[in-house]
Parts: C-alpha cells; structure tokens; sequence
C-alpha cells in the first residue's frame, strides 16, 4: 500500500469548480469522478436518490478526499501526512520567494495542489501518473520555489562519482535513479518529517550526514579521537546555547553537538565549509568558546609568528583560523607524539627540534612529572592520564602552562610563584624575609636570570633548567648532599655570603642521646639522595626552613616568633626539658653575670650550648670550664659553679672525697647514681654528675600515677637525681648503703 | 485541531451542496448513536482503521499509525494500549477480527504477517505470508464460522489469500479488474454463515462475495453515490441474517445489503436523513447487537442502535 503513491490524483490542475467540465465519455467519467466526486454522473440524474449533495465547488484538493484513499485503504500516508511533520499548507509564501503560475496556490496559499496532480505527465493509470507537477527527479519542483537554497551557501547537489551507500538511504528519500545524486529530497521529505525542517531523520541523528559522510571520508568523525573536538559534546554554557539559538542550529539527543550543529546546510559563511561562521579570526570557534581570543596577537597566533606552518589539513592559520593551528574538529591538526616531559605531545609538536617554534622552549623538564596524589589548586591547571595510566596523575606542560593565555610570561597561568603555590602552597606562600628574592636584582641564578623572571621559586629552582636534587638552578654546582642546598650560597663568595653561619657543632645524625637512642621529632631528616626521609639524618633543614619567613621565624629556624629557639632543641632532646623546672631554668640564668657571660639574654640551652660556634669544646660545649677539676664534667659545672664562676655565690661547692669506685652501670643503664669515667678507668669516680641532673628530672611517670612529693619537687629544682628517702646521701650511707657499699666500692679501696 | 480541520472539510462535501433527493422511507434504517469511545486525551488514538468485540465484550480497535491495538472495556473505558502480543511488537495493525474460538486474528501491516492470539492475548501464532514479488499488503482478515478458512485481504496486489486453516496452506484468489472476481484495492472482509465472505473493494466501490468453494459468487453494490452504491467501501459486517453492513468513507453512510446483494437501505437519523459518519471505516457488533463503527477522521469509534429488525452478533 505504502508503494501506491499514486492515487494521490486527488489533486487537480483546475482552480475553482467554474473552470471544470466533467468528461464526456462514460468511460473516462469514473475515473476522474474517482477523484472530481462532482463529476459522479448520478448528479445529473433527477430520479437519483443520491448519498450525498453534489458540491457546489471543487473539493478534489481538500484533505478529506485525500485521506479517502490515503487511509490504508489504497495508500496509506495517515501517519506520514496527517500526523508528522509536513510541508506547510494553507500559508502564503515568504516574501520574495516566486512561485510559478504553474504551481497554483488556493486565495494565495499553498495546498496540496500547489504541488500536486494527477495530471502533470504522460502516465493514465493510478500508478503511472505523475504525481508531482513538476517531474522531481533533481529537485526541479523543490526549486521551483526554493531558488535561493541551493548554490555556494548550500550544501552541493550534485551527481556522485558513486553511489551513496545503501545505508545512507532513508525512508522517504530519494537519491536519483542511480542512487548517486545528492538532492533536496536526500535530506528533506515534504512529508513524514522528523521535524518542522522537514528532514528525514530527527536533527539530532547524526547519520542523516554520516551515512554519507562517513563513506566519502572514513573516520570524519570520531567519538573518542584525541586531539580533535569531542563528539557528541554536551552544551554546557549559556553562551553556547545562545550561541547555537542565533544560529537557529540544532542539537542532538541531551542537548549534545551534532553535526548540524555547527554547520549550515544552507546559510554557509565559511567559504564552503558549510560552517555556521567563518573560520577566519576562528569566529566560527570563538562563538562557543569566547575568551580564547587572548591568544591572538601573541606568539601562539601563528598568522604572525609562524606564517606559512600548515596544519594536518594544509592549512595555514590565516586559512584556517589561529585556531586550526593547533585544533583539529575532525581530525588532529599536528602529529601529536608524547614525550617524555609532555606526555600530551600537543606543546612538543611544535616546540622540538625542527619544529616552527624550536627556538622557544623546547626545554629539559627537572620537575618530576608523576606526580599521582596532588591536587593543583589553580583553576584549571589539571594533570593528565599518562599512556598505561587509568587516572590522570603527570604533569604536562600544559599543568602550568596556558597556551591560551599570555597575561603572563611564558604563557604561564599565574606569576610564576603563584604557579609553584597551586601544588606547595606552604613553601612558596610563606616564603617571605631572608629568602625572598624578589627584590634582589643583583642576584641571578646559574643561568643567568634574575628573581623578577623566575619569581622567588625560581631562584633556587628551576622547572626546566634545574640540575641535581630539587631542581636546583642557583648555582652552576648542584647539591650532592643536603647541606649543599644551604652551603652553595651560605659560604663565602657565594650568594648569600654575608650571611655564613658559624661552624656548625651540632652532629649531623639521628641519635639524639649520646648512647644513641632515637627520639621521634617532627623535624624532617634527609637522605643522602636530598630528599625528606624520616629514616634519613639530620641537616640543615631540620632546624632550618629555608622556606619559611625569616621575619616570623628569626634565622629561618623551624619556630614562631618569639618563640624560644631550644623548642627546637626539645624536639630531638625531650628528655631535657624538665631543665625549666630546676635551677637551671632561664629564669634564673637572666641574671646580670650570666647574660654578662653570653652577650646577650641566653636561651635555655645556650649558655652551655651552641649548634653553631666558632670555638667550643666537645662538640657544642660553650660555657666556661674550670680547667683544675678532675673530670670533664666538673670542669664543665664548675666553670660556673667552682672558684670564680658566675654562680659560685649560689653554690657552696662541698666536693665529694673522692672513693675509688666500681661502676656496675658502665655499659649499661645509667640513670642510677652513675660514675665520672676520665682516661679509659672502667671504674671511674664520683663526679656532679652522679648526684645532679643538669637538665632536671621528669616527675612525671610514675609507675603508680602519683603526683610528685613535695620531697621530689624540691630535689628536682636542686637538680638531684632520683634517690632512696630519706635523701639522695642515704642513697649510699644509709639504709642501704650497706649494699650499696658493697657494689660501688672497689676493693682497691676496701683493701689497702 | 485535526478534528477541527476535519470538520470543515466534510462541511465543503456534504454541507454545501444541492438539495438532494429524499430517501425512501422503506430505505431509511433508523439508527442512534448511542456511545463515543475514545482512548485518553494525552493518548488519542489517530485515524483508527478496525474494530472487533472478544466474547466478554470487551472492545479492540486497530490503532496502526500508533502501532497498537487500543482495548476497552465492555462499557467503553480505556483500558490498555497493545504495543506487543506475546513477544512480538506491532506494526500498523490495521484489521482486526475475532473467530469463533475468541482468538484475535490481527492484519499486522507493516510486519507483512498475520498474528493469532490466544489465551487473553498471551499466546501468539505467527503466520507468515506468501509474498509474490513484493511482500503481502494485508488490509483485512475474516475466519470462516467453522473455523477452517480464513481469508486474507493483498490489499496492493488486488487479490486475496485464502488459508486452509487445517493444513495453514494458501491459495490465492482475484486479479486486478473490475470484471467479477477480479478486485481494485480490495480492503476489508467479512464472514457469512454459509461459509463464504464478503470483500470490500476501495477503488473497485463494491464488496464481492467468494463463496464456501473459492468461487466467486457475486457483486455487490457498484459505483456511485446514489443509493445502493458506493463511491469508497471500506468497512464490511455481516450480521445474523447474512445480511451485509457496507461503510463509505467519502460518503459518510453504512448501507446495508441483503444475502443477495439487495439494497435494504441506509442508516438514517430520526428525522429520517441519513446518518452521517466521519470517515467510517471498520464496522462490527457487539455483544448487545450494536453496531460500531470506526469513525477514523474523528479518532474513534460509535456504538449504533438499530433498529430492532437489524440486530447484529458480536
């Protein structure tokens, strides 16, 4: 039924009833009357009892008489005709289109017969006569109105050089006798429409372009090519909504791109590209992605950087737009191959060796580029999937660069410091004092540039240009060990020469007691290799953070302003802290002979200690020694405490006689009681420091959770170390200093 | 809008014309329309084609532009719209017929095939048909009283398929002409007790009847507009008497013929003019002797009271 388009006769050449005359011969009368029901030849007949009044007019073109036969009952268009989209009736043409007498209009509108009848060719039966008024074969009846869409605004029609591909043919479609010509009716129908444009299939299916497209050039259009515009692309601004609205274009199923979308099959302004706009200054682009203009005019603008560099296509930029230099819709615009640093491949295929733009760039890449767990802080500075990588989890030059944005040096997307901050944030934001370059133009770095080009970061490191651990790019010598990063400036002639520090005295290790045990700290240790590695040992930058604000934390020590700079000593040494709670607090060391003795207010630790010194003896020992004592550490105490020490007057130094004594503790725990060794003696003697403490004794701790006696509290400010009551004496001559005696006497003493 | 379209155009057919002739008073066959059945306003159905009434009463019309069947209740409610029998989907189900074993035989258009449901439409039998050089174009279906025939309207190619329902072989009848046994876009049929069928011939405007031995018997009205003939016979019934209910979609009317061919008369109104239809196409009765008749144009269909010497069967 569908095949039979032909009864369609309904349709008549004649424009009102008075122009028609019903056929003579009787033969003929049924068949027209088939149609011209006013023709049926019981109207004339008196004694008929007819069904129906004849019609005073003509009636043939009406839709009913239509659906008479179009009902199923002979063809069947209800669907087609009555219920979607269809060609306009009833509508007088648009301005300024002409439409030939020879397709009537009805009270100047178009009807069906407008371009319809039974009678415009040769055919006498229902299924050779012409529908059409005009034969249609190359869209001579569509353009008989619609002059003005074909031409070089529209898409061609034309004859193929083979057919299109059985799939690309549609329901209603038609493609010539042979199947290769692209005509109105290719895409259009002016019945059974998807849509008011009349086309085959809904906008929104792609393969109303593809069934051809896709033979005439394979791969046109990719859904998961990289490097060329996505596919099926979800409208996500509001401007590229407005954007398709004032182009009247299309879009596909979810509101995604396709291909109708932005291209015009009839109103091309891209020389032939049957584009919505024209590729020149890219506007065709830039109506959807507006902002990225800020690249024209800048080197990335190969119009005027690199005139005659043609993309994939063999375009140069001024054909194809700034953005064709480096875009592809269809299909890449460059051979894209990853490198080792771009793991895109989209910079390097024009910033390497040969390329257009090999003098600029083409840099070494110091910074590592896995980099799985950061999360930039920048806006839209994102990392990408490597090749065998699931997340995206490398830079590339395109994490920190913006090829689109020249606002800043080099492309950047920030001042370079900023840059640095969106992944380390703490070192860079809080760098300010000392290690603040950026006003040091007297400064610059191994390869010759100064802070105000590489921003603070820069100075030491360098993203591309760096050598060694780090990136390191002020001097010409990388770091070999960690103390290097600070040495290659502190020292003299170096950057930072006026600023050397003293000798350091305090060991680069991990123990933090002399027997070698090892407390956990919070400040970072180093691998030989440079990096943090909490297994590593101490350098520099565990007191110092060259990071930091040496405003806020003076010497760019690792502490809060005003903060007592031997919290940092407590970090590694807590076992010494309870020195603030006995007589060596630095309350009382604030006296006048003690700050007399340091130059200056002491710190906790500092008048017996210094991590830097130029003279100081056993390692950190700075405070005076009384040079007559009989071991080092009595020389040590009584340098204050002996003849003529600043606290002689608070002590009334009583020396112990000195016993020879047995040390049952020598190699092992010494918290109790422990003798002074001098000179190898396994035995040693009784020295201060086996009664005192000088930093103190912890109270707390006790095994049973009792607050310290007043008996302890007392003894701790003493600096006594831990006794048997009644007191630290009865520890050896009372009770138990019987056995006590036993085991500490050597029998040397007991035995003349 | 396409009711409102509609309405106008059969104003320009019917309304603005030259007074007609009475119809004889023993021609007049008084009827009503006594119901409307509509599917839902959000759902409606557009130019149904067919109807067909189940044992229970409950009603099926052929929705093909939607690709359904569309089913009521007895007393006319929307109940469902059929998009699948079993497991197969539709495809323009234009004809639909109920046999005496209450199976639902469906002309399934665009699928070229014939379906048999059973069982509440649960069970389902295909029945491919034999295609010449392009596949059937099947328009209607009748099932013979005992069973064993059914005939299958070949719409395009002016001819019917006849099935021997014992073997599910086919043979064909008719050639394209207007001489007897030869069709011009044959539509619709119907069953008689005698075991032959009535065929409706769209551009042919007559029925023909192809007796018990696949002969053909006789023709049945003719073209015209006056009484007795048809200009565009589409929906064809036969009720307990054999007698022959014939609709017109150019004319808007139902005759109705003896077993003989005989004019009986026309469905009039009241007032005794006729009674207008809006493009009337499939007919049949239900099981309260109304006859209803699809009125394609306005997307439904309408039961008619007849007179009581017109009583149908379901």
């Amino acid at each position: 039924m569908i095949r039979v388009v032909a009864l369609i006769s309904i349709l008549s050449a004649v424009a009102s009833a008075s122009g028609q005359s019903a056929p003579s011969q009787a033969n003929s009368a049924r068949a027209c009357a088939t149609c011209h029901l006013q023709w049926a030849t019981a109207f004339g007949d008196p004694n008929a009892v007819l069904l129906i009044d004849k019609p005073i007019k003509a009636i043939v073109a009406q839709e009913a008489v239509c659906l008479g036969c179009h009902d199923g009952s002979v063809g069947d268009s209800r669907r087609r005709v009555w219920l979607e989209h269809g060609h306009r009736t009833g509508i007088k043409p648009i301005e300024g289109m002409e439409v030939p007498k020879s397709l009537p209009l009805t009270d100047g509108a178009i009807d069906c017969r407008t371009c319809h009848t039974a009678h415009g060719g040769p055919g006498d039966t229902i299924e050779t006569i012409i529908f059409s008024r005009i034969p249609n074969e190359s869209s001579q009846l569509c353009m008989a109105c619609h002059k003005n869409a074909s031409g070089d605004t529209h898409h061609p029609l034309a004859k193929m050089d083979q057919p299109l591909p059985p799939s690309a043919r549609r329901p209603w479609t038609h493609d010539g006798p042979a199947h290769n010509e692209v005509l109105c009716q290719s895409c259009h129908t002016p019945h059974g429409a998807a849509t008011d444009q009349l086309l085959a299939t809904a906008p929104g299916d792609e393969g109303l372009c593809l069934r051809c497209h896709e033979v005439m050039t394979p791969n046109a259009w990719q859904s998961d090519l990289a490097h060329t515009h996505p596919r099926d692309a979800k409208i996500k601004t509001s401007q590229q909504r407005e954007t398709l609205s004032r182009w009247e274009a299309q879009t596909g199923p979810d509101d995604t791109l396709v291909c109708i979308s932005c291209h015009a099959m009839h109103n091309d302004t891209s020389d032939k590209k049957l584009l919505q706009n024209t590729l020149a200054d890219s506007a065709v682009c830039l109506d959807c992605h507006a902002g990225f203009d800020h690249v024209f005019d800048s080197s990335h603008d190969l119009r005027t950087s690199a005139e005659s560099e043609q993309n994939a296509r063999g375009q140069t930029a001024t054909e194809g737009g700034p953005c064709s230099a480096c875009h592809g819709v269809h299909e890449p615009s460059r051979t894209f191959e990853p490198t080792a640093f771009d793991i895109t491949g989209s910079c390097t295929s024009c910033h390497q060796k040969g390329e257009c733009a090999e003098g600029v760039g083409g840099l070494t890449h110091a910074h590592p580029i896995n980099i799985a767990g950061a999360t930039p802080q920048m806006e839209n500075m994102r990392l990408f999937a490597a090749q065998g990588h699931l997340e995206a989890d490398s830079m590339a030059c395109m994490t920190c660069h913006n090829p689109h944005d020249n606002a800043n040096d080099h492309f950047l997307r920030g001042k370079p410091d900023q840059v640095c901050a969106s992944c380390h944030e703490s070192q860079s934001m809080s760098l300010a004092g000392a290690h603040d370059f950026s006003k040091r133009s007297d400064m610059t770095t191994a390869s010759g540039r100064t802070p105000e080009e590489t921003g603070t970061c820069g100075t030491c490191h360098g993203i591309h240009e760096g050598k060694g651990p780090l990136m390191w790019a002020a001097t010409n010598t990388p770091p070999t060990t960690p103390e290097d990063f600070c040495l290659g400036c502190h020292q003299e002639d170096g950057l930072a020469g006026e600023h050397l520090a003293e000798t350091l005295r305090h060991p680069l290790t991990r123990a933090s007691t002399a027997s070698g045990a090892i407390h956990s700290t919070t400040l970072p240790f180093f691998a030989t290799n440079c990096e943090r590695d909490p297994n590593g040992l101490m350098s520099c930058a565990s007191c110092h953070d060259p990071h930091t604000n040496s405003e806020t934390s003076p010497a760019l020590l690792r502490i809060q302003k005003g903060e007592d700079a031997t919290s940092l000593c407590f970090e590694c040494h807590p076992q010494t802290s309870p020195i603030h709670e006995g007589l060596h607090a630095q309350s009382f060391m604030e006296n006048e002979r003690v700050v007399a003795l340091a130059g200056t207010k002491p710190s906790t630790c500092g008048p017996c200690h210094a991590t830097h010194a130029t003279q100081a003896v056993d390692g950190m020992w700075v405070g005076p020694r009384y040079a007559e004592a009989n071991t080092e550490t009595a020389r040590r105490c009584m340098g204050c405490h002996g003849p003529n020490g600043i606290s002689e007057q608070h002590v009334n130094l009583l020396p112990h006689p000195q016993v020879a004594m047995r040390d049952p503790n020598v190699g092992g725990n010494t918290a109790i009681l422990p003798l002074a060794h001098d000179g190898g003696d396994p035995n040693g003697q009784i020295d201060c420091l086996t009664c005192h403490e000088p930093h103190g004794r912890n109270l707390t701790g006790h095994d049973d959770d009792r607050p310290p006696t007043d008996a302890e509290r007392g003894a701790q400010k003493l600096l006594l170390r831990s006794y048997v009551a009644p007191n630290l004496c009865s520890s050896c001559h009372g009770y138990e200093g019987s056995y006590r005696f036993l085991n500490y006497h050597e029998l040397r003493a007991v035995r003349p | 809008m396409i009711k409102w379209r509609w309405a106008l155009a059969m104003c320009a057919i019917s309304g603005a014309m030259v007074f007609a002739k009475e119809i004889p008073a023993e021609k007049r066959i008084a009827a009503k329309i006594v119901q409307s059945i509509s599917a839902p306003a959000d759902d409606p159905m557009h130019f149904p084609t067919d109807v067909a009434v189940d044992r229970a009463g409950s009603i099926y019309v052929a929705d093909g532009v939607h690709d359904r069947i569309v089913r009521f209740d007895q007393s006319g409610q929307f109940v469902a719209a059929i998009s699948q029998v079993g497991r197969e989907q539709l495809s323009n189900p234009i004809d639909l017929c109920f046999d005496s074993s209450d199976q639902l035989w469906v002309a399934d258009n665009g699928n070229h095939r014939m379906l048999v449901a059973s069982n509440g439409l649960r069970a389902i039998e295909i029945i491919d048909l034999p295609r010449s050089e392009s596949p059937v174009d099947v328009t209607g279906v009748a099932v013979s009283a005992d069973g064993k025939r059914t005939i299958v309207v070949d719409n395009d190619h002016h001819r019917v398929l006849i099935r021997d329902n014992i073997s599910g072989t086919f043979t064909t009848a008719g050639a394209r002409g207007r001489s007897l046994g030869q069709l011009e876009w044959p539509f619709m049929v119907a069953a008689c007790s005698d075991g032959s069928f009535v065929i409706s011939e769209a551009i042919g405007a007559r029925a023909q009847r192809l007796d018990a031995r696949d002969r053909w018997s006789q023709s049945i009205s003719g073209w015209g507009v006056e009484l007795g003939k048809s200009f565009r016979p589409k929906g064809i019934v036969t009720d307990d008497e054999d007698r022959i209910y014939l609709s017109d979609s150019t004319l808007g009317t139902v005759q109705v013929f003896g077993p003989l061919g005989e004019t009986l008369g026309v469905l009039t109104d009241n007032t005794g003019s006729i009674l207008r239809f809006d493009h009337p196409m499939g007919l049949c009765f239900d099981g309260r002797g109304r006859l209803l008749v699809v009125e394609s144009a306005a997307h439904r269909v309408v039961a008619v009271e007849l007179n009581a010497t017109f009583r149908g069967r379901p």
